[in-house]
């Protein structure tokens, strides 16, 4: 998928699809992406296994992530350079929101 | 004699069409210590219950054509165990205490799991209303190959009556669509 077409699809992203590409700069495999969410947001996000399916086989078919070796029978990922991008975009995007939130407080 | 601690009961998939609805009826059952062992094709017909101990189970269905090599294992290592597969529906549940668990655990996957099911019904009430337009062009077209008015009557009859099912099972479903 080329870049234009990834930003529209995936700008601004949900919160849980956000949250696997970002766990995706290392390889990892759905579980271990499921605990790690769920670890660095302190127990708030929790991704349940048709979720997980879910999105990781949407970004793997558009190419932000990428398979990157297995673990027993489950298939690791790792972001791509498009899943960087769009992760980095999506990241001003949120601190665009934050600074304008910012005033409000 | 009838056994007591065996029963089936017909047509749970579609008595309960939409899936959030089939999964409560599953978890109600277990509750009341009626479950299954294994789910295969025919239980979408009849559906045979074993009496047990009252168990707390989730039970998710998840449409699932072409699932992809990972499939199975993303879910057995979230906790769930595979009960088996009705056509493409996918069958899991996982045993519990406390809070209820989730498979889908946004709107947004949630959705797409329910319009997974939505769309094929919705290509089954498609070739149903083909169906029609095929018989009743062939009524006019070909008049002489109907050499009943119960020819044509019939196959439009059946049609009609699948279409009309299909109808009702695609608004329950819709409505429920983010369940």
């Amino acid at each position: 998928m080329d870049v234009k077409k990834a930003e529209k699809r995936y700008l601004p992203m949900s919160e849980t699809m956000f949250y696997i590409l970002l766990s995706l700069r290392e390889k990892r495999h759905g579980y271990a992406v499921m605990l790690h969410v769920e670890e660095i947001t302190k127990g708030r996000v929790k991704i349940g296994a048709g979720t997980m399916y879910q999105s990781i086989s949407k970004l793997a078919g558009d190419g932000l992530i990428a398979a990157a070796g297995e673990e027993g029978r489950q298939k690791k990922y790792q972001v791509t350079a498009l899943g960087m991008h769009i992760l980095q975009a999506e990241a001003q995007r949120i601190r665009d929101l934050f600074e304008a939130a910012e005033e409000l407080l | 004699m009838k056994n007591k601690n065996v029963k089936a009961v017909w047509w749970t998939p579609y008595k309960y069409a939409a899936p959030s609805d089939w999964e409560r009826y599953m978890e109600d059952m277990a509750a009341q210590g009626w479950n299954v062992d294994k789910i295969k094709q025919r239980s979408s017909f009849r559906m045979v219950f074993h009496k047990t101990e009252p168990k707390q189970y989730r039970y998710v269905m998840d449409l699932n054509a072409f699932p992809k090599k990972d499939y199975m294992a993303t879910y057995e290592a979230f906790g769930w165990e595979f009960v088996g597969k009705m056509a493409s529906e996918y069958i899991w549940r996982r045993e519990y205490t406390g809070e209820r668990p989730e498979a889908f655990t946004d709107t947004a996957s949630l959705e797409k799991r329910n319009m997974n099911v939505i769309n094929v019904l919705r290509i089954l009430l498609v070739v149903m209303l083909a169906g029609i337009a095929a018989v009743v062009i062939a009524r006019f077209a070909v008049p002489d190959s109907f050499t009943d008015w119960v020819d044509f009557v019939i196959p439009v009859a059946i049609f009609a009556v699948m279409a009309a099912a299909l109808g009702v099972f695609l608004r329950k479903m819709y409505r429920k669509r983010t369940e």
